[in-house]
Protein backbone atom coordinates (compact mmCIF):
# COMPACT_ATOMS: atom_id res chain seq x y z
CA UNK A 1 0.00 0.00 0.00
CA UNK A 2 1.34 3.22 -0.74
CA UNK A 3 0.68 6.62 0.78
CA UNK A 4 -1.35 8.88 -0.17
CA UNK A 5 -2.34 12.51 0.89
CA UNK A 6 -5.42 11.39 2.79
CA UNK A 7 -3.40 8.39 4.55
CA UNK A 8 -0.68 11.08 6.03
CA UNK A 9 -4.01 13.85 6.53
CA UNK A 10 -5.25 11.13 8.84
CA UNK A 11 -1.82 10.15 10.10
CA UNK A 12 -0.91 14.23 11.71
CA UNK A 13 -4.66 14.57 12.62
CA UNK A 14 -4.51 11.80 14.77
CA UNK A 15 -1.17 12.83 16.02
CA UNK A 16 -2.37 16.47 16.60
CA UNK A 17 -5.73 15.35 18.81
CA UNK A 18 -3.70 13.14 20.68
CA UNK A 19 -1.04 15.29 21.30
CA UNK A 20 -3.80 17.97 22.62
CA UNK A 21 -5.38 15.20 25.03
CA UNK A 22 -2.39 14.65 26.83
CA UNK A 23 -1.25 18.73 26.70
CA UNK A 24 -4.21 20.44 27.03
CA UNK A 25 -5.06 21.77 30.80
CA UNK A 26 -8.35 21.97 30.44
CA UNK A 27 -10.15 18.25 30.96
CA UNK A 28 -13.28 19.01 28.60
CA UNK A 29 -10.84 20.08 25.71
CA UNK A 30 -8.95 17.21 26.23
CA UNK A 31 -12.15 15.30 26.09
CA UNK A 32 -13.20 17.00 22.88
CA UNK A 33 -9.67 15.93 21.42
CA UNK A 34 -10.57 12.70 22.11
CA UNK A 35 -13.48 12.61 20.48
CA UNK A 36 -12.12 14.35 17.61
CA UNK A 37 -8.94 11.65 17.63
CA UNK A 38 -11.90 8.69 17.57
CA UNK A 39 -13.13 9.51 14.93
CA UNK A 40 -9.59 10.39 12.93
CA UNK A 41 -8.82 7.28 13.57
CA UNK A 42 -11.92 5.54 12.46
CA UNK A 43 -10.93 6.95 9.36
CA UNK A 44 -7.60 5.02 9.61
CA UNK A 45 -9.47 1.90 10.44
CA UNK A 46 -11.15 2.58 6.91
CA UNK A 47 -8.59 3.37 5.32
CA UNK A 48 -6.52 -0.09 6.48
CA UNK A 49 -9.95 -1.87 4.98
CA UNK A 50 -11.81 -2.70 8.81
CA UNK A 51 -14.85 -1.13 7.48
CA UNK A 52 -17.10 -2.50 10.85
CA UNK A 53 -14.25 -1.83 12.80
CA UNK A 54 -14.45 1.88 11.82
CA UNK A 55 -18.22 2.22 12.38
CA UNK A 56 -17.95 0.47 15.50
CA UNK A 57 -15.53 2.91 16.28
CA UNK A 58 -17.48 5.92 15.27
CA UNK A 59 -20.50 4.78 17.12
CA UNK A 60 -19.04 3.22 20.32
CA UNK A 61 -16.31 4.99 20.93
CA UNK A 62 -16.63 8.46 19.55
CA UNK A 63 -20.49 8.24 20.34
CA UNK A 64 -21.16 7.14 23.15
CA UNK A 65 -17.56 6.65 25.14
CA UNK A 66 -16.20 10.18 24.54
CA UNK A 67 -19.69 12.00 25.01
CA UNK A 68 -20.20 10.30 27.91
CA UNK A 69 -17.04 11.67 29.17
CA UNK A 70 -18.01 15.05 27.57
CA UNK A 71 -21.67 14.81 29.87
CA UNK A 72 -20.07 14.21 33.10
CA UNK A 73 -17.63 16.99 32.47
CA UNK A 74 -20.55 19.32 32.02
CA UNK A 75 -22.56 17.84 35.37
CA UNK A 76 -19.58 18.81 37.51
CA UNK A 77 -19.24 22.00 38.41
CA UNK A 78 -15.75 22.20 37.89
CA UNK A 79 -15.55 25.96 38.48
CA UNK A 80 -15.89 24.75 42.14
CA UNK A 81 -12.60 22.43 41.78
CA UNK A 82 -9.51 23.49 43.45
CA UNK A 83 -6.69 24.34 40.81
CA UNK A 84 -9.22 24.75 37.65
CA UNK A 85 -7.40 26.98 35.55
CA UNK A 86 -8.99 28.21 32.07
CA UNK A 87 -12.17 29.94 31.32
CA UNK A 88 -13.09 29.52 28.02
CA UNK A 89 -15.66 30.09 25.82
CA UNK A 90 -17.23 26.43 24.91
CA UNK A 91 -19.51 27.91 22.48
CA UNK A 92 -16.66 28.51 20.58
CA UNK A 93 -15.45 24.79 21.12
CA UNK A 94 -18.63 23.62 20.96
CA UNK A 95 -18.96 25.18 17.41
CA UNK A 96 -15.24 24.33 16.60
CA UNK A 97 -16.25 20.69 16.96
CA UNK A 98 -19.10 20.49 15.30
CA UNK A 99 -17.86 21.88 12.11
CA UNK A 100 -14.77 19.50 12.74
CA UNK A 101 -16.90 16.44 13.00
CA UNK A 102 -19.23 17.36 10.28
CA UNK A 103 -15.98 17.94 7.79
CA UNK A 104 -15.50 14.30 9.11
CA UNK A 105 -18.37 13.21 7.87
CA UNK A 106 -18.07 14.53 4.43
CA UNK A 107 -15.03 13.87 4.16
CA UNK A 108 -15.73 10.25 5.13
CA UNK A 109 -18.51 10.25 2.54
CA UNK A 110 -16.58 11.13 -0.19
CA UNK A 111 -13.97 8.73 0.74
CA UNK A 112 -16.51 5.58 0.67
CA UNK A 113 -17.12 7.13 -2.80
CA UNK A 114 -14.29 6.68 -3.78
CA UNK A 115 -13.26 3.57 -2.60
CA UNK A 116 -16.19 1.43 -3.97
CA UNK A 117 -14.07 -1.64 -4.84
CA UNK A 118 -13.46 -2.09 -0.78
CA UNK A 119 -17.00 -3.34 -1.13
CA UNK A 120 -15.84 -6.92 -1.99
CA UNK A 121 -12.84 -6.39 0.69
CA UNK A 122 -15.81 -5.51 3.55
CA UNK A 123 -18.20 -8.74 2.54
CA UNK A 124 -14.84 -11.15 3.25
CA UNK A 125 -13.61 -9.13 6.23
CA UNK A 126 -17.03 -9.06 7.46
CA UNK A 127 -17.56 -12.64 6.77
CA UNK A 128 -14.40 -13.79 8.76
CA UNK A 129 -15.07 -11.55 11.35
CA UNK A 130 -18.35 -12.35 12.02
CA UNK A 131 -17.50 -15.94 11.76
CA UNK A 132 -14.62 -15.72 14.37
CA UNK A 133 -16.92 -13.49 16.78
CA UNK A 134 -19.80 -16.01 16.08
CA UNK A 135 -18.37 -19.80 15.92
CA UNK A 136 -14.77 -19.39 17.10
CA UNK A 137 -15.47 -16.82 20.13
CA UNK A 138 -18.52 -17.34 20.74
CA UNK A 139 -17.82 -18.30 24.99
CA UNK A 140 -15.79 -15.12 24.79
CA UNK A 141 -18.39 -12.76 22.94
CA UNK A 142 -20.94 -14.37 25.33
CA UNK A 143 -18.38 -13.66 28.63
CA UNK A 144 -18.20 -9.85 26.91
CA UNK A 145 -22.20 -9.71 26.96
CA UNK A 146 -21.89 -10.89 30.92
CA UNK A 147 -19.50 -8.16 31.71
CA UNK A 148 -21.19 -5.77 30.56
CA UNK A 149 -24.52 -6.45 32.27
CA UNK A 150 -22.09 -7.06 35.38
CA UNK A 151 -20.86 -3.51 34.67
CA UNK A 152 -24.97 -1.73 34.38
CA UNK A 153 -25.53 -3.13 38.20
CA UNK A 154 -22.56 -2.22 39.87
CA UNK A 155 -22.99 1.37 37.87
CA UNK A 156 -26.35 0.89 39.25
CA UNK A 157 -25.37 -0.20 42.83
CA UNK A 158 -23.00 2.50 42.84
CA UNK A 159 -25.08 5.51 41.93
CA UNK A 160 -27.74 3.98 44.74
CA UNK A 161 -25.08 3.91 47.36
CA UNK A 162 -23.89 7.90 46.49
CA UNK A 163 -27.46 8.61 46.74
CA UNK A 164 -27.94 6.71 50.67
CA UNK A 165 -24.89 8.18 51.48
CA UNK A 166 -26.15 11.58 50.18
CA UNK A 167 -29.29 11.13 52.20
CA UNK A 168 -27.26 9.86 55.69
CA UNK A 169 -25.20 13.49 55.52
CA UNK B 1 7.00 4.67 1.73
CA UNK B 2 4.61 2.33 3.39
CA UNK B 3 1.32 3.46 4.61
CA UNK B 4 1.18 0.74 7.40
CA UNK B 5 4.59 1.71 8.50
CA UNK B 6 3.13 5.19 8.89
CA UNK B 7 0.25 3.79 10.91
CA UNK B 8 2.68 1.48 13.02
CA UNK B 9 4.75 4.23 14.56
CA UNK B 10 1.23 6.25 15.15
CA UNK B 11 0.02 3.82 17.40
CA UNK B 12 2.96 3.88 18.92
CA UNK B 13 3.25 6.94 19.31
CA UNK B 14 -0.63 6.79 20.80
CA UNK B 15 0.20 4.47 23.22
CA UNK B 16 2.81 6.30 24.50
CA UNK B 17 1.19 9.91 24.46
CA UNK B 18 -1.79 7.99 26.92
CA UNK B 19 1.00 6.11 28.71
CA UNK B 20 2.96 9.46 29.33
CA UNK B 21 -0.56 11.76 30.08
CA UNK B 22 -1.58 8.92 32.60
CA UNK B 23 1.73 9.70 34.88
CA UNK B 24 1.93 13.18 34.21
CA UNK B 25 -2.15 14.69 34.86
CA UNK B 26 -2.94 14.92 38.16
CA UNK B 27 -6.97 15.26 37.31
CA UNK B 28 -8.76 11.86 37.62
CA UNK B 29 -10.57 12.22 34.15
CA UNK B 30 -7.91 13.11 32.20
CA UNK B 31 -6.34 9.66 33.77
CA UNK B 32 -9.01 7.63 32.28
CA UNK B 33 -8.87 9.87 29.10
CA UNK B 34 -5.48 8.83 28.73
CA UNK B 35 -5.88 5.36 29.23
CA UNK B 36 -9.12 5.41 26.61
CA UNK B 37 -5.78 7.06 24.55
CA UNK B 38 -3.47 3.70 25.01
CA UNK B 39 -6.65 1.64 24.73
CA UNK B 40 -7.19 3.02 21.07
CA UNK B 41 -3.20 2.55 20.26
CA UNK B 42 -3.41 -0.95 20.80
CA UNK B 43 -6.59 -0.99 18.66
CA UNK B 44 -4.96 0.09 15.98
CA UNK B 45 -1.33 -2.00 16.38
CA UNK B 46 -3.90 -5.47 16.60
CA UNK B 47 -5.44 -4.12 13.04
CA UNK B 48 -2.44 -3.40 11.55
CA UNK B 49 -1.07 -6.73 12.66
CA UNK B 50 -4.20 -8.19 11.11
CA UNK B 51 -3.68 -6.84 8.12
CA UNK B 52 -0.36 -7.43 7.49
CA UNK B 53 -0.21 -10.78 8.98
CA UNK B 54 -3.37 -11.45 6.91
CA UNK B 55 -5.05 -13.16 10.29
CA UNK B 56 -8.43 -11.13 9.81
CA UNK B 57 -10.10 -13.39 12.93
CA UNK B 58 -7.21 -10.92 15.19
CA UNK B 59 -9.90 -8.04 14.46
CA UNK B 60 -12.54 -9.81 17.27
CA UNK B 61 -10.23 -8.65 19.71
CA UNK B 62 -10.53 -5.18 18.58
CA UNK B 63 -14.25 -5.90 19.13
CA UNK B 64 -13.32 -6.80 22.67
CA UNK B 65 -11.06 -3.70 23.37
CA UNK B 66 -13.99 -1.83 22.23
CA UNK B 67 -16.24 -3.57 25.27
CA UNK B 68 -13.66 -3.77 27.59
CA UNK B 69 -12.82 0.12 27.61
CA UNK B 70 -16.78 0.85 27.63
CA UNK B 71 -17.04 -1.11 30.85
CA UNK B 72 -13.60 0.56 31.94
CA UNK B 73 -15.11 4.00 30.96
CA UNK B 74 -18.50 3.44 32.67
CA UNK B 75 -16.92 1.97 36.43
CA UNK B 76 -14.09 4.67 36.03
CA UNK B 77 -16.70 8.05 35.80
CA UNK B 78 -18.95 6.03 38.66
CA UNK B 79 -16.06 6.09 40.67
CA UNK B 80 -14.95 9.15 40.08
CA UNK B 81 -18.44 10.95 40.40
CA UNK B 82 -18.92 9.14 43.92
CA UNK B 83 -15.89 10.54 44.84
CA UNK B 84 -16.28 13.83 43.65
CA UNK B 85 -19.56 13.58 45.34
CA UNK B 86 -17.71 12.61 48.85
CA UNK B 87 -14.46 14.97 48.47
CA UNK B 88 -15.35 17.88 45.95
CA UNK B 89 -12.21 17.12 44.03
CA UNK B 90 -11.05 15.02 40.90
CA UNK B 91 -7.30 15.58 41.58
CA UNK B 92 -5.19 12.72 42.69
CA UNK B 93 -3.08 14.28 45.29
CA UNK B 94 -6.14 15.46 46.96
CA UNK B 95 -8.04 12.11 47.49
CA UNK B 96 -6.65 10.72 50.27
CA UNK B 97 -9.35 7.73 51.14
CA UNK B 98 -11.69 6.16 49.06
Amino acid sequence: MELSFVDLLLFLLVLSFSTVVVLAKDTLVSAFALLLTFVALAGIFFQVGALFLSVIQVMVYAGAVAILFIFVLMLMNLSDIKNYIPHYNYRKWFSFVGVICLGFLIFDFILAQSNLHQDQIAKTSLIVLFESLFVRFMAAFELATVLLLAVVVSVVFLSKNQENLSKKE
Amino acid sequence: MNVLSLYYGLSLLVFFLGLGGMFLKKNLLSILLCVELMLSGVSLLLILLSKSLNVLEAQSLVFFIIVVAACEGAIGISLILSLFKKNKTIESDDIVTM
